[in-house]
């Protein structure tokens, strides 16, 4: 499952294989340094259906817009609770 | 000896706010050699031999934009072989997790620096108790916690700056230029960072900071689907208000003081060339200047209190699903809804959008939206082409009104089409993103804001103001002279003349063509320049309407509704020329944007006028 598809309000976890690679792009690189990385707690807080609006995530204390195509960059998996 | 401060910083941690703390009103705006970033220099306030420079904020070494590149340059090329530069890095306490990053990263590969710790009294109020010293310990920096904002810690700061050591030897580890990429993206180093800051932070810190619960409930109402979307209509409702209605009396008021300077004047002017010089030359073309600055001043205060406030990146977040399908980036809305007042206010207020290739895109399209230079002309020639009857109803809605309308959509329309085709063809100058932090709410301070508004303005006359002015002299020139001849015989009509087979296919004929040149300079002097080929009395022609009339009789409706399509896309005024080079300090772009407009302005005036006979 990636972020885009992930569900509101439920804590989810950045999967283990988020930035395993050789080469990251710039926006995977944007988006660890802004705080995806590996199992790290996060939670969407907003979303909308209507024209494919951008997604709020809660990471790290912070709040993160991002479109729905830079989500899917990110695998994530759902967990019982983190706290968040 | 004199030497270097390099601000450094993530973006939205306060450091220009920082840099005017210590520069005070000792600055001066350039940019940074060879880009269009634009960069702040200033001398500390107590010391005049030591030079402040504001370089753009960054997140980390790994940089994507052109703002950040010039931060990651200074940082990787120019401070390790220069002695007298130094650094201090501004973190924001209220975000430490976020601000560290860039400190760890400079820290692990050997740099020195002074560490700016800002925001100090906003993180204390809620809750937050570091200990500093032993962070000092840890990093092996010096600390000084203070706040931009109240001018707190500044003193001590100073005095740090002052007593920074030069001998210090440099010694850094850096990767190859060609490894910079792969060595600063590398994620299991990201990884590595974010474990010293976790660790670092859960030392230092003897009391948590508490969530910011204020931005989230305001947020609530904000971010809302219908009440988010509710308050951005109402606020570009305002901002949109303010730039039609609230600007016109200080432009009607600027107008009559250079009139007033001109009846003033026009006494002691004798010779009539140098009268015509000094009040149809100078002082109209300064006036012409100056009249932005009303509607320049109005949006600024408007775009820097919603920046400061923090809403900026939420109107971005709510209207990026819209304007992306579009073409455009949410923020755009902004710079293309106020260019319809005026595309100069537009043009510069498209610094809101940070990334480079979208930034362009919008600037690009922003001439096509229907500004209101424009309705004068539109005015005119739809009283020519078009009786004023009621269209549906009685007199609801008339085909005059409708007209208008079409001649809207039509720029909007146009507008988003080519920023698409742009998006397209633009793809290899930086990656489109949205990606971004809200950051939490703020108060935001009058004194920054006027700081804004001054440099705002300042710029604008200087840069953009001093090539409208030589322009307009120029089109002065082409229409004076040969003094005292009649109107066919000036030098602009001499070009009508000459570029008349051009225009022909339109149904443009020599007075037309001619009329075209002084709307380089504003688009409404078509009107008056209309009056004049048609060698009417100007006060006459304009008051009475009776110009419509007459234009219909001497051109007939297939050329005149070919040049009302030609004013849907050209031609540029100079002041949008002037505008954009500025701001993409460079000639490429101004004479992509002539040639496109003024293509595609044919080619629709040639159908229009194809179609109709």
């Amino acid at each position: 499952m990636t972020l885009s598809e992930a569900p509101l309000n439920q804590p989810l976890k950045v999967s283990p294989h988020f930035g395993e690679k050789d080469e990251l792009s710039a926006l995977e690189s944007r988006l660890m340094h802004l705080g995806f990385i590996h199992e790290e707690p996060i939670m969407i807080r907003k979303k909308s259906k209507i024209f494919g609006s951008p997604l709020l995530v809660q990471v790290r204390g912070r709040q993160i817009a991002l479109t729905k195509k830079e989500a899917s960059l990110v695998p994530v998996y759902q967990v019982e609770n983190h706290g968040l | 000896m004199g030497y270097r401060i390099a601000l450094i910083g993530m973006p939205n941690v306060g450091k220009t706010a920082l840099f005017n703390r210590l520069t005070g009103s000792h600055q001066r705006v350039a940019n940074f050699p060879g880009v269009t970033v634009e960069a702040k220099y200033g001398e500390l306030l107590q010391d005049s031999s030591i030079e402040v420079i504001d370089y753009p904020g960054l997140y980390s070494l790994d940089s994507t934009t052109l703002d950040e590149k010039v931060s990651r340059d200074f940082l990787l090329l120019d401070w390790p072989h220069r002695t007298e530069d130094q650094i201090v890095l501004v973190l924001d306490a209220t975000n430490l997790d976020k601000s560290l990053f860039l400190a760890i990263q400079l820290q692990e590969l050997g740099y020195h620096f002074l560490i700016a710790l800002n925001l100090m009294d906003e993180a204390q109020k809620r809750g937050l108790k570091l200990n500093l010293s032993l962070m000092e310990q840890k990093l092996g920096k010096k600390i000084i916690p203070v706040s931009a904002s109240t001018g707190e810690g500044v003193t001590e700061l100073v005095g740090a700056i002052r007593s920074i050591d030069l001998r210090h030897e440099k010694q850094v580890e850096l990767p190859e230029k060609k490894d910079w990429y792969k060595s600063f993206r590398d994620s299991k180093k990201i990884h590595h960072i974010f474990k010293v800051i976790d660790h670092l932070l859960k030392e230092v810190t003897l009391s948590p900071l508490k969530p910011d619960r204020f931005s989230d409930r305001v947020d609530q109402y904000v971010l809302h689907p219908v009440w988010g979307a509710l308050i951005l209509s109402l606020l570009l409702l305002v901002m949109f208000q303010a730039l039609f209605s609230w600007a016109s009396p200080l432009q009607d008021g600027i107008e009559s003081l250079f009139q007033l300077v001109s009846e003033f004047l026009a006494p002691y002017l004798t010779n009539p060339i140098f009268k015509s010089l000094v009040i149809d030359g100078i002082i109209s073309g300064v006036g012409g200047v100056v009249v932005f600055l009303p509607q320049i001043l109005i949006l600024f205060l408007f775009i820097q209190f919603l920046e400061d406030v923090g809403y900026l990146g939420r109107a971005a977040f709510l209207m990026d699903g819209i304007m992306r399908k579009l073409g455009l980036p949410g923020k755009a809305i902004i710079p293309l809804l106020s260019s319809h007042a005026c595309a100069v206010p537009g043009l510069m207020s498209t610094r809101v959008i940070e990334n480079n290739r979208e930034r362009l895109v919008t600037m690009m399209v922003i001439p096509l939206t229907t500004c209101s230079a424009r309705l004068p002309v539109y005015a005119v020639l739809i009283s020519a082409l078009f009786p004023a009857e009621g269209f549906w109803g009685q007199n609801f809605i008339t085909l005059p009104a409708m007209v208008m309308f079409i001649l809207y959509l039509s720029g909007i329309f146009s507008a988003f089409f080519m920023a698409a085709l742009f998006q397209k063809t633009l793809k290899e100058i930086s990656p489109s993103m949205l990606l971004m932090e809200l950051p939490p709410y703020r108060i935001p301070r009058l004194a920054s804001i006027v700081r804004v508004l001054l440099h705002r303005g300042k710029i604008f006359l200087t840069r953009a103001g001093t090539v409208i002015l030589a322009v307009s002299l120029v089109i002065w020139v082409l229409m004076t002279f040969p003094y005292g001849a009649p109107v066919d015989q000036s030098y602009a009509a001499m070009i009508g003349k000459f570029l008349t087979p051009v225009f022909s296919p339109l149904g443009f004929d020599w007075r037309l063509t001619t009329a075209l040149i002084p709307s380089i300079g504003a688009r409404e002097v078509m009107v008056s320049a209309l009056s004049m080929v048609l060698s009417m009395e100007n006060h006459q022609a304009i008051q009475e309407g009776v110009i419509s009339t007459q234009l219909y009789r001497e051109f007939g409706f297939a050329p005149l509704m070919a040049l009302m399509v030609w004013f849907i896309f050209a031609p540029q005024c100079i002041s949008t020329v002037a505008t954009l080079k500025r701001e993409t300090q460079s000639y490429r772009w101004p004479l992509v944007m002539i040639a496109y407009t003024a293509a595609l302005a044919y080619l629709m005036a040639y159908i229009v006028h194809f179609v109709l006979t």
